[in-house]
C-alpha cells in the first residue's frame, strides 16, 4: 500500500513538474488549438469540427490560467488593443470567416476581463451595495 | 436648472431637431411597415375598439398593437391643430427623435450627477445610432417607446435595488414609464428590456446573496408587475383572451420552432460579434443589395476605421481606473452588453445555442425571431452609457490640464465626427430604403391631393358601405402606386374606417384567394359569377384605381384600363365619383348584405368558386360550408334546404403533386458496429405500423433508407455491406409489393391516390439514384423490381396527363339522387365548352343541355362516399402554329418530321414557338409540354422571349432538362407576365462554359401549349322551403362592435347573416339580452368568411350583435384610467411629503 502511495505522489510530481514548465503548458494549448482547428481528417476531430470556436474558447480560457502571473494590467491593456487593431484591419478586409473568428476571440477577451474584474472586486462591489 | 444641465438638453435639443431636415417640400413618410396615418384622428379612434374594419371584412384587433393609445394619440391630438400632416409628422419625428436622449440624461444624470460629460455624450448616442436609424426608416414608434423606456426604467428599479429609492415611488416610476411606453403592447419589443432587468436583478444577486435581496428583487417584480397589468389591462384583458386561443395557431403559422429558428438564421447571418462590437450587423444591411446607406458605411475604410473607434471607447471604459461605484455600473453594463449581443447574434453566432435552447423550450420565447430587432436596444443601452464613461474619462482628463481651447476642438471634433458618421441622418436619405436603378423606392413621397380627398369624403359615408378596390394585386401582396407609395398595408387601412376588399396580405389566404376569383370573374365578363360574389361578400360600391403600379415586374398585376373598359362597358356598374385617378361605381340592383336572414340555410362541400353563378344558387341566403367541425357538418347537413357538393379535380393543371424525398446523410451504415440501433429502431417502427398507410409508409422509408445507404458505401468505397443491404432492400420492396397489391382503402379514393402517388414518387427517385451507381449486375434485379413496381402504382393512380380528360373524386355526404352539372370557363356569351363527356363511377352520364356556362347533365343516385369521376372536354388544344422561327440564326438546328434537333453548334441558338395573338391572356395558366431527347447531361433551357424585347440573347429561365437517352416528357406551367404570342426552346450559352464540340445533341419533338381549365363539377339536392315566409330585416351599425338589428321575426328555422369576418366572440344577443355562446353550433363561418347563426326554433323580432371581447376592453379601460388617476395622486402626495 505504502508502495503503492509513493507510486502516486511520485507520478503527482512528475506531473505537477512538467506543467508547471511554460514550455509544456503553451505546446499544450499549441495542441488543443491544432486539435479543434483541423478539421474533417480523423472522426474523433469531426465531432467538434464544426464546433471549433469553443475549442478557441477553452484554450483561452486555459491560457489565462497558465499564464495569469503574466497578464498585468498594463499587458491587459496591450493585447486588448492588439485585438481591436486586428479586429479593424479584419474589418477592411472583410474576410467573413477570420471576421468571426476575431469577432469571437475579442468577446471572449471581453468577457473574460469582466469576470476577472467581478471576481476581484467581488467583495468591494458587495460593500458598496450594502451602504 | 444648473448651467451644465442647461448646455447638455440644449445639445440634446438641437440635435432632436435633426427631422426636421428629413422633409422635402410637400412630401410625407409614408409606406412599408411605417403605419403612419393618413388620416390620424381616424386612425386613432379606430384603435378604441377591438374590432376593426380597417382590414378587408373586420378583424380582431387584440393583438394588433390595440396599446398604441400613446402613440396614435399623440398623433391624433397634433391633427387637432390647424396644421398640415407635414408639419403633424415633424412634430411628432422631433418628440421620438429626442425621448431617448432625454430619457438616457435622466438615468446618467441620477447615477453620475458629479460627471459632466457622460450624460450628455450618453444621450446623443443612444439617440443616433445605426440601430435606431434603421427603425427609422419606417419611423417605428412601437420600438422608439420601449427603447425610451428602457433608461428611465432602469433607473427605478437599480436605485430601488441599491437602497436608494423606497419601493412605492419605484413601483410606479417603472410601471407608469413601462405603461405609457409600452411599445403599443408589442410584447416582442420588450426583449431587450427583459434582458436589462433580468440581469441586473441576477448582478445585484451575485453581490449580495441573500434573502433580503431576494425579498427586494421580489416585492419590485410583483409591484411593477401589478402596476403594470392594471395601467395597460385596457389591452391587455383582450389581448390575453386572445392568446390563450391563438398562440399555437400563430406558432404553428411561423413554422413552428424550426420556422423560427430558420428566420432567426436567415436575418442574422451577418449578425457576428465583430459586426455587432462595430455597431454594425443590421440585418437589412446585407439582405438589402440596393440599401440606403448600408453599401458606403460597409465597404468605406473611413467608416470602418470610425467604428473602430467607437470599439476602442467602448474598451476603454474596462481598463481605465474606477471608483467602486464605477466599476458596479461598468460592470454591470458590460455584462448587459454580453447577453444581448449573445441574443442578438441569433441561432448561428457561436453561444447560439442559448437562443435555440429558449426558443425551443421557454414558453412565448419564438415570439423573438427576429432577435436582432428585438434584442439589440440593450446592448445600445450598454454601449451608449459604456463609450460615455471613456469618452468623460478621456474629456475631463483635458479638462484637468486646463486648455480650454483643446477640450473644446475635442468636443467639436467628436460630435461633428458622430454626426458625420450617421451622414445619412442629416437628409433623411436612409428613408431611400431600395435604390435600385428603375426601381427605386422610398418612405418619403408625395402624396396626390385626390387620395386625400377620397378618404375624406369615403369617412362621411355611410360606415358600413363596403367597398371592393380593384384592380387586383400581385400574389407578392405588395400595394404599390405610381406616385411612390409601397407598402403591404392599404392606403384605406390608414385613413378610413369604413371596409374595403382586396385580394392583400392582411386577410386570411383563402379570402384572399377567392377576392382575387371575383375580380377575375369580372375581368374574364362572368358578371353572373361576379354579382354572387358581391351578394357573398356584401360588397356596395367598386373603387378603380388607375395610378396602381401595376406594370413593375416584381409585383405585376392587371392593368386598371382593362378593368375599366368592362365595368364602364356595361350597364350595371355606374360612376358615381371620381377623385383624380381613383373612380367609384355603384353596382345597380346590388342589395345592402350587410346583414341579411333566411327561413333556410345553404350546405356546400367545396369552395365558392363552384357555385358561384350556378342558378339554383341564392347567394343572399347564409351558407355553411362543411370543414368546421364532423358535429356541425352533420348538423347543417340534416338542417341544409339546398345541399351543393364540388368534386376535386385532380391535378387539373397537369403537374404531378411534389413529394418529399431527400438524399441524407445517413450518418451509421450497414458496416458500422452501432447499425444494430437502426436495425432496432425499424423493428420497433414495423411493429407499430397496423394499418395500410403506415405499413406502406414505413416499407417505403426503409426502401428508401436503403437505396441511400448503397449509393453512400458505393460512394465512399465501403462496398462490403452492400450484398447484404441488396438483400434488404429487396425484402422491403417485396413487402411493399405485397401490401400495394392488395389495394389501399376500398373507398377512399383521395387517400389512395396520395398514397399512390407518393409511393411511385419515391421509387422514380430511387430507381434515379441506383442508376446514377452505374450499370453493375447487382443493381439490375433492384431496378427490375423498381421498375415493376412503378408501373403497378402508376396504374392505380386515378389521375390522367392528358389536360383534356379530367378526373375529379366527388364525396355524397348522404345516399341520395343528385342533380349533376359541369360548369365551364369562360364569359356568358360564349361558353367554352362543346359536347363535353361525363362519366360516374365508369357509367356515362347522358348531357341533358346547355344552361348558360353550367351543362346540365340531369340525375345520379350516389350511395355515401367517395365517387370517381371522368370529364372529357373537347374544346382543349394545342395553341403553337406550325410555323417557327430562329430569332438568334437557324445554324445547328435541324428539323425533320417535326422533330427539332439541336447539333453541337446550335449553341445560343433558340426555336421560337408562335402562338396566335388572341389565344393568351395574361390571367390564364398555360402548360408548355414537349417531349424530348438528351444525352448527356443538362442541354435545353426553357425561355419566354416577348417579340417587342428584341433581346440580343435568350433569355432564360431557371429550367433545365434532365438527362435522358429514352424519350422523356416535360413539363412546365406558366401564368404569362405579359402577353408573349412567342416561346422558345433555346441551347444556351451557359456561364463560364466553354462550346465544346462534344457538347450533347438534343431533339424536341410534340412541342404543346394548352390552356389550362379547371371545371366545376357539382351535385345538388334542393329541398322545398318555399311554403316558409321571408325574413325581412333592418339593422343599425351602433359602433364598430355592435349592429342593432330588428326582423319580421320567425317561429320557425331561420339563420341570419352578417358579412364581417367569422370571430367566435362575435355573439347574437336577443330581446331579453341572452346571447349565444361562443363555440355555439348555431354559429358558423357563413360562405366560408361570415357570422352566420342558424337557429331551428326561430329568430326574434330584435337581436342584436355583439363582439364580446369590446366587455374586457372598457373593463380593462376603466381599471386603467382609475391606476392612472391614483397612481399620479400618490407620486403627487410623495413628493410633497418629501418636501415637507
Amino acid at each position: 500500500m505504502e508502495k503503492k502511495n509513493k507510486k502516486l505522489i511520485k507520478q503527482n510530481n512528475v506531473l505537477i513538474r512538467i506543467l508547471s514548465k511554460d514550455s509544456v503548458r503553451l505546446l499544450i494549448l499549441f495542441a488543443l488549438l491544432i486539435f479543434t482547428v483541423i478539421s474533417g481528417k480523423f472522426p474523433y476531430v469531426n465531432l467538434i469540427a464544426n464546433h471549433y470556436f469553443y475549442g478557441i474558447g477553452v484554450a483561452m480560457v486555459l491560457a489565462l490560467l497558465f499564464f495569469k502571473q503574466y497578464f498585468n494590467e498594463r499587458r491587459n491593456k496591450i493585447i486588448l488593443i492588439c485585438e481591436i487593431a486586428i479586429a479593424v484591419v479584419v474589418k477592411i478586409m472583410g474576410n467573413q470567416q477570420v471576421e468571426d473568428i476575431v469577432g469571437f476571440i475579442l468577446f471572449v477577451t471581453l468577457l473574460l476581463i469582466v469576470i476577472l474584474g467581478i471576481a476581484s472586486q467581488r467583495s468591494k462591489l458587495a460593500l458598496y451595495l450594502k451602504k | 436648472m444648473k448651467k451644465q444641465t442647461f448646455i447638455h438638453l440644449l445639445i440634446i435639443a438641437s440635435i432632436g431637431l435633426l427631422p426636421l431636415l428629413w422633409f422635402t417640400s410637400g412630401t410625407l413618410i409614408l409606406g412599408h411597415d411605417a403605419g403612419l396615418p393618413f388620416d390620424p384622428m381616424t386612425h386613432f379612434l379606430d384603435r378604441l375598439y377591438v374590432w376593426t374594419q380597417r382590414f378587408g371584412m373586420g378583424s380582431d384587433q387584440s393583438s394588433a398593437l390595440l396599446g398604441a393609445v400613446f402613440i396614435h394619440g399623440i398623433e391624433a391630438l397634433l391633427n387637432l391643430l390647424p396644421i398640415s400632416l407635414q408639419m403633424q409628422q415633424k412634430i411628432q419625428f422631433v418628440f421620438w427623435f429626442t425621448l431617448p436622449g432625454i430619457t438616457m440624461y435622466i438615468f446618467t444624470s441620477k447615477i453620475w450627477p458629479e460627471k459632466k460629460y457622460l450624460p450628455v455624450v450618453a444621450s446623443v448616442i443612444y439617440m443616433l445610432n445605426y440601430y435606431l436609424l434603421q427603425g427609422w426608416f419606417i419611423a417605428e414608434r412601437t420600438k422608439f417607446s420601449t427603447y425610451a423606456a428602457l433608461p428611465l426604467a432602469m433607473y427605478f428599479i437599480l436605485f430601488y435595488l441599491q437602497k436608494k429609492m423606497k419601493l412605492l415611488p419605484a413601483v410606479l416610476g417603472a410601471g407608469l414609464t413601462l405603461s405609457i411606453l409600452n411599445g403599443a403592447g408589442s410584447f416582442p419589443l420588450y426583449g431587450g428590456l427583459l434582458i436589462a432587468i433580468g440581469i441586473s436583478y441576477l448582478f445585484i444577486l451575485l453581490l449580495s446573496p441573500n434573502i433580503k435581496t431576494l425579498l427586494r428583487i421580489f416585492y419590485l417584480s410583483v409591484g411593477v408587475g401589478v402596476v403594470y397589468v392594471i395601467l395597460n389591462a385596457y389591452w391587455l384583458f383582450p389581448y390575453f383572451s386572445y392568446v390563450t386561443s391563438f398562440y399555437g395557431r400563430d406558432l404553428a403559422m411561423a413554422g413552428g420552432p424550426d420556422g423560427v429558428l430558420n428566420w432567426a438564421s436567415y436575418l442574422t447571418l451577418h449578425t457576428t460579434f465583430l459586426n455587432l462590437f462595430f455597431g454594425q450587423g443590421v440585418p437589412d444591411w446585407y439582405l438589402n443589395k440596393f440599401h440606403a446607406y448600408s453599401g458606403i458605411v460597409l465597404s468605406n475604410s473611413l467608416f470602418s476605421f470610425f467604428s473602430g473607434l467607437l470599439l476602442l471607447f467602448l474598451s476603454i471604459s474596462l481598463v481605465v481606473k474606477k471608483s467602486t461605484k464605477d466599476n458596479f455600473y461598468i460592470l454591470l453594463f458590460w455584462i448587459i452588453t454580453f447577453v444581448a449581443i449573445i441574443f442578438s447574434a441569433g441561432p448561428s453566432s457561436p453561444f447560439g445555442f442559448i437562443y435555440e435552447f429558449c426558443v425551443r423550450y421557454v414558453p412565448g420565447f419564438a415570439m423573438f425571431r427576429s432577435s436582432y430587432y428585438k434584442f439589440n436596444y440593450a446592448m445600445w443601452f450598454g454601449f451608449s452609457v459604456l463609450i460615455a464613461f471613456s469618452l468623460d474619462h478621456i474629456l475631463t482628463w483635458i479638462h484637468k490640464t486646463k486648455n480650454t481651447k483643446i477640450l473644446i476642438i475635442v468636443c467639436m471634433l467628436l460630435l461633428t465626427g458622430y454626426l458625420g458618421y450617421h451622414y445619412t441622418v442629416m437628409t433623411g436619405g436612409f428613408f431611400d430604403y431600395n435604390r435600385e436603378p428603375n426601381h427605386q423606392l422610398s418612405n418619403r413621397i408625395t402624396v396626390p391631393q385626390y387620395v386625400f380627398d377620397f378618404g375624406k369624403w369615403v369617412n362621411t359615408q355611410n360606415v358600413d358601405t363596403r367597398y371592393l378596390i380593384l384592380p387586383d394585386i400581385n400574389d407578392s401582396g405588395y400595394i404599390s402606386y405610381k406616385w411612390g407609395y409601397w407598402s403591404l398595408a392599404t392606403i384605406n387601412s390608414l385613413q378610413n374606417r369604413s371596409s374595403f376588399i382586396q385580394n392583400n396580405s392582411l386577410i386570411p389566404e383563402r379570402e384572399r384567394k377567392e377576392i382575387k376569383q371575383m375580380s377575375q370573374a369580372l375581368l374574364n365578363g362572368e358578371i353572373d359569377s361576379f354579382l354572387d360574389y358581391v351578394s357573398l361578400f356584401g360588397v356596395d360600391k367598386i373603387v378603380l384605381q388607375n395610378d396602381v403600379d401595376w406594370d413593375n415586374a416584381s409585383w405585376i398585376s392587371t392593368n386598371p384600363e382593362n378593368y375599366r373598359n368592362i365595368i364602364e362597358g356595361s350597364k350595371i356598374f355606374k360612376k358615381e365619383r371620381e377623385f383624380g385617378k381613383w373612380a367609384v361605381y355603384s353596382i345597380e340592383g346590388s342589395k345592402k348584405l350587410r346583414v341579411s336572414a333566411s327561413p333556410s340555410v345553404n350546405y356546400l362541400e367545396g369552395s365558392l368558386r363552384d357555385i358561384v353563378s350556378f342558378k339554383d344558387f341564392d347567394a343572399t341566403v347564409p351558407l355553411y360550408i362543411a370543414g368546421e367541425s364532423a358535429e356541425k357538418d352533420l348538423y347543417y347537413l340534416n338542417q341544409s334546404s339546398n345541399k351543393y357538393i364540388s368534386a376535386d379535380c385532380i391535378e387539373c393543371d397537369g403537374i404531378e403533386t411534389g413529394f418529399k424525398f431527400e438524399f441524407y446523410n445517413p450518418k451509421i451504415l450497414p458496416n458500422s458496429p452501432l447499425y444494430f440501433l437502426v436495425r432496432e429502431k425499424e423493428d420497433k417502427v414495423e411493429k407499430s405500423a397496423n394499418d395500410f398507410e403506415s405499413k406502406v409508409n414505413f416499407y417505403l422509408t426503409t426502401s428508401d433508407r436503403r437505396a441511400i445507404e448503397i449509393k453512400w458505401m458505393k460512394d465512399t468505397g465501403e462496398k462490403s455491406a452492400i450484398p447484404e443491404t441488396i438483400h434488404r432492400y429487396k425484402n422491403s420492396l417485396s413487402a411493399l409489393e405485397n401490401l400495394i397489391s392488395k389495394g389501399g382503402s376500398p373507398s377512399d379514393y383521395e387517400k389512395n391516390n396520395s398514397t399512390f402517388q407518393a409511393v411511385n414518387g419515391h421509387l422514380q427517385k430511387q430507381q434515379e439514384l441506383l442508376g446514377s451507381l452505374g450499370d453493375d449486375k447487382e443493381f439490375i434485379e433492384v431496378s427490375e423490381m423498381l421498375n415493376k413496381l412503378i408501373k403497378t402504382t402508376d396504374g392505380l393512380k386515378f389521375i390522367t396527363r392528358q389536360l383534356n380528360q379530367k378526373r375529379f373524386i366527388i364525396n355524397a355526404p348522404i345516399e341520395d339522387v343528385y342533380k349533376i352539372y359541369v360548369n365551364h370557363p369562360g364569359n356568358d356569351s360564349q361558353p367554352d365548352v362543346q359536347s363535353p363527356v361525363l362519366t360516374v363511377d365508369g357509367a356515362s352520364q347522358l348531357f341533358v343541355g346547355q344552361e348558360g356556362r353550367w351543362s346540365n347533365f340531369g340525375e345520379v343516385a350516389l350511395s355515401k362516399g367517395q365517387h370517381k369521376i371522368e370529364l372529357t372536354e373537347s374544346t382543349i388544344k394545342n395553341l403553337v402554329t406550325e410555323r417557327v422561327t430562329f430569332p438568334f440564326g437557324e445554324g445547328g438546328i435541324n428539323s425533320s418530321n417535326n422533330i427539332y434537333t439541336f447539333t453541337s453548334d446550335s449553341i445560343g441558338k433558340c426555336i421560337a414557338f408562335h402562338i396566335p395573338d388572341q389565344s393568351i391572356t395574361t390571367d390564364q395558366s398555360y402548360l408548355i409540354s414537349f417531349a424530348y431527347r438528351n444525352n448527356n447531361g443538362p442541354l435545353t433551357l426553357l425561355a419566354f422571349v416577348s417579340p417587342d424585347k428584341n433581346l440580343s440573347s435568350p433569355h432564360i429561365l431557371d429550367t433545365k432538362l434532365k438527362s435522358s437517352s429514352d424519350w422523356s416528357s416535360f413539363t412546365y406551367l406558366v401564368t404569362p407576365a405579359v402577353k408573349n404570342t412567342t416561346f422558345n426552346i433555346c441551347n444556351p450559352n451557359l456561364e463560364g462554359e466553354k462550346a465544346s464540340k462534344t457538347r450533347a445533341i438534343a431533339e424536341i419533338s410534340q412541342v404543346k401549349v394548352e390552356r389550362i381549365t379547371y371545371p366545376s363539377i357539382l351535385l345538388f339536392k334542393k329541398r322545398d322551403v318555399s311554403v316558409l315566409a321571408d325574413i325581412k330585416t333592418a339593422y343599425r351599425k351602433l359602433d364598430p362592435v355592435t349592429y342593432s338589428i330588428s326582423t319580421s321575426g320567425s317561429t320557425g328555422p331561420a339563420s341570419i347573416a352578417m358579412r364581417e369576418y367569422y370571430g367566435k366572440n362575435w355573439s347574437l344577443c336577443d330581446e331579453k339580452e341572452i346571447c349565444s355562446p361562443p363555440n355555439d353550433k348555431s354559429h358558423f363561418a357563413s360562405a366560408g368568411y361570415a357570422n352566420g347563426w342558424y337557429f331551428e326554433d326561430g329568430l326574434s323580432r330584435l337581436v342584436t350583435l355583439r363582439f364580446q371581447s369590446q366587455g374586457l376592453y372598457v373593463k380593462g379601460a376603466f381599471l386603467s384610467i382609475a391606476g392612472y388617476i391614483i397612481s399620479v395622486m400618490i407620486l403627487i402626495i410623495w413628493k410633497k411629503r418629501i418636501k415637507s
